[in-house]
């Protein structure tokens, strides 16, 4: 005790006198986080260990809901979620990169029109957004007639309700949040870096490869961060056009507590996306590890 | 629905196969079970005889309870199989006389399996559950509920009650498909049923519906599953989870209705089949037939009325008694209405003393003094 303060001595020294106006305002967002995240998140992990029963938990110590949170469907659920979250990140980056990049290097003085254009569908409700699209995937609607028209099928569509339908709303609805951190990294790239590649010889490839996308790292690890943690438990997309069905984790969840009303397997399922959460952001964090150094 | 269009129901997309996992769990907690859940793809009477073809063995000891014919019919498919049978057979249209239960269950040196029907809707009767499973637990003995006609209109808690064997229907009180049934199974249950010499390769057995879905992730349903019936089930249980307490909701609902046909029948000057109102199912009334009425007579003078559905027993009461239906969507004020006076005015036409006004009166008083149940008139 008495080393660690003479420790902090000679940096509380340094550091300049904390307000207690500051300290107040830093209070409220911790207490913020600590009622409204904390607090529920403690109460996951402590039922996620109890005995349920209908509409209720009985507080203990049993691994049998990890158990069965672990094993036959909620398993498959589980990795599929994982799955599909890698996979439509995955894909949002596809799309967004060359978008990113055609915004912060070849559109010139459209760039702020362009950005605008990606941003402004947030203006707009997520659910209605995300319900505009049961409408062109439906049978019958805007898709089916476009691929029929171009002959690249025939007949009735049954897009809706599908996994290929979670995937399109999946990556409709991150693909911005992608763009944008793309966007910031790409356009503070020095131009000179580019040059100096292609003096040095370098086609137009092997710059992107070993200038462009290493120097990338963080705005692809921000858009996969953006986008990749909360389609681990994205419900409303896989609700509204994966049908309802269980398709992901977070309908899987949330079928525990609203209709099985078994809130310990629910919570034993929420702490292992909480797990699968911890994992990409710390992948993530390795992935742009030394990234400061290099770059000063 | 106002107006039905049969060819709405073509050509209906699959039911998606990571559904049937979620479906399993939400009729699971609709029976109040954390066991397994499996699915019969066929009437419910299928699945009863799955779950008998299944835990019948050469020398299985079986209490069962005879209510109406779905008991016989049991102990029929039990023995088939090899199980040693005891009846325990009720009065007919009566529930089972616990006295009768507890002796015959106390005569049999060794029990392995006690088999009841929770309620009857062929007479309108319901068995004391919680009071038989108390005494096949103390026994040791596994519990096996047909709960067809009770699910979704009395309170039926597998968990608690610790059955072991559980067979619904979502026809009834769930208001939903007649072609499927769901089957709750508890590991004890599982383990008789896989005891040699173990029914396989059967559309009956259990041990298939298991080893061929639950045990590979409870994913695809083994064969063709029928997508109206699963889409249907969906809606049945997405419309009972709508209401505001879900499952308790919908008993209630069945209870009132019950309730109002009970004190609409004793109103009218003719007293319910059943008197006791604790041992009454409350998806069907049963109601007397009056001496000296020809049981069909009194159907069909009740026919004409609108909104009515009164028919006769079944299994053998068909001289006794007569159902006056207030199951699933029927289990409102109009069509409970509709049944009391219907049957009124056809005793009324038949000779009999009934004081009508008397029963609309009840009937309205016993939804005036109820609280609103849920979405239904």
């Amino acid at each position: 005790m008495i080393s660690a303060s003479q420790h902090s001595q000679p940096i509380s020294k340094r550091a300049p006198p904390a307000r207690v106006s500051d300290q107040l305002f830093a209070a409220i967002p911790t207490a913020w986080l600590a009622i409204f995240f904390l607090a529920p998140l403690a109460f996951t992990v402590v039922y996620s260990f109890g005995n349920s029963l209908f509409g209720a938990v009985e507080l203990g110590f049993t691994l049998k809901n990890y158990q069965t949170a672990l094993s036959g469907f909620y398993l498959s659920t589980f990795l599929r979620t994982v799955q599909f979250a890698i996979t439509a990140s995955a894909l949002c980056l596809a799309v967004a990169f060359p978008v990113a990049y055609f915004i912060a290097r070849k559109a010139g003085r459209f760039r702020t029109l362009a950005l605008v254009l990606i941003l402004i569908p947030y203006f707009s409700s997520f659910l209605v957004r995300v319900m505009s699209w049961q409408i062109l995937l439906a049978r019958g609607g805007v898709f089916e007639g476009v691929l029929n028209f171009l002959h690249l099928h025939d007949g009735p569509l049954d897009l809706l309700d599908t996994k290929t339908a979670v995937f399109i709303g999946m990556v409709y609805a991150y693909l911005p949040i992608a763009i944008v951190p793309l966007f910031v990294v790409l356009d503070r790239m020095p131009p000179a870096l580019l040059e100096a590649s292609r003096d040095l010889g370098a086609s137009r490839f092997q710059t992107f490869w070993a200038v462009t996308l290493p120097m990338a790292r963080p705005g692809i690890a921000t858009a996969v961060l953006l986008t990749a943690v909360p389609m681990l438990g994205e419900m409303v997309i896989p609700k509204l056009l994966g049908g309802s069905r269980g398709v992901l984790m977070g309908q899987a969840i949330s079928s525990q507590y609203l209709q099985s009303q078994n809130y310990a397997l629910g919570s034993a399922m929420a702490v292992l996306v909480l797990i699968a959460v911890a994992v990409v952001v710390a992948a993530l964090a390795r992935l742009t590890k030394g990234f400061a150094e290099v770059a000063a | 629905m106002t107006q039905f269009a049969a060819e709405d129901l073509l050509d209906p997309p699959a039911y998606p196969d990571v559904g049937y996992a979620l479906l399993a769990d939400r009729i699971g907690a609709v029976m109040r079970s954390f066991d397994d859940v499996v699915f019969v793809q066929a009437e419910a009477v299928v699945a009863l005889e799955a779950v008998a073809a299944s835990l019948a063995k050469p020398g299985l000891k079986v209490l069962n309870v005879v209510t109406s014919m779905y008991g016989d019919y049991f102990a029929t498919w039990l023995r088939r199989g090899g199980a040693v049978v005891e009846n325990v057979v009720a009065e007919p249209g009566r529930p089972v006389d616990l006295a009768v239960f507890q002796a015959a269950l106390d005569a049999m040196a060794e029990v392995d399996v006690v088999v009841l029907v929770h309620g009857e809707a062929a007479n309108g009767v319901l068995n004391p559950l919680p009071e038989i499973a108390e005494s096949a637990k103390a026994r040791g003995a596994l519990l096996v509920v047909d709960a067809v006609a009770s699910i979704g209109a009395h309170q039926f808690e597998v968990q608690t009650l610790g059955i072991d064997i559980a067979v619904i229907g979502p026809q009834k009180g769930l208001g939903g498909p007649a072609g499927l049934s769901a089957i709750s199974v508890s590991e004890a249950a599982w383990a008789k049923i896989a005891e040699e010499p173990a029914l396989r390769l059967s559309t009956l057995s259990l041990l298939d519906l298991k080893e061929k879905w639950l045990d590979l992730g409870a994913d695809a349903l083994p064969g063709t599953p029928a997508p109206l019936e699963f889409w249907a089930l969906d809606a049945a249980l997405d419309r009972i989870d709508a209401e505001e307490d879900a499952i308790e909701t919908v008993i209630e609902r069945h209870q009132l209705a019950a309730r109002a046909t009970r004190a609409g029948l004793r109103a009218l000057g003719v007293p319910p089949w059943i008197e006791d109102d604790g041992s009454a199912s409350a998806l069907v009334t049963a109601a007397p037939v009056p001496a000296g009425v020809e049981p069909q007579a009194l159907v069909d003078a009740s026919g004409g009325f609108e909104g009515a559905a009164i028919s006769l027993g079944v299994g053998g009461v068909e001289h006794l008694l007569v159902r006056l239906n207030h199951t699933g969507i029927r289990a409102a004020y109009r069509p409970v209405l509709a049944n009391v006076v219907a049957y009124g005015q056809a005793l009324a036409a038949l000779g009999q003393s009934v004081d009508i006004d008397a029963a609309i009166e009840a009937v309205a008083r016993a939804y005036q003094d109820a609280e609103p149940v849920g979405s239904a008139e």
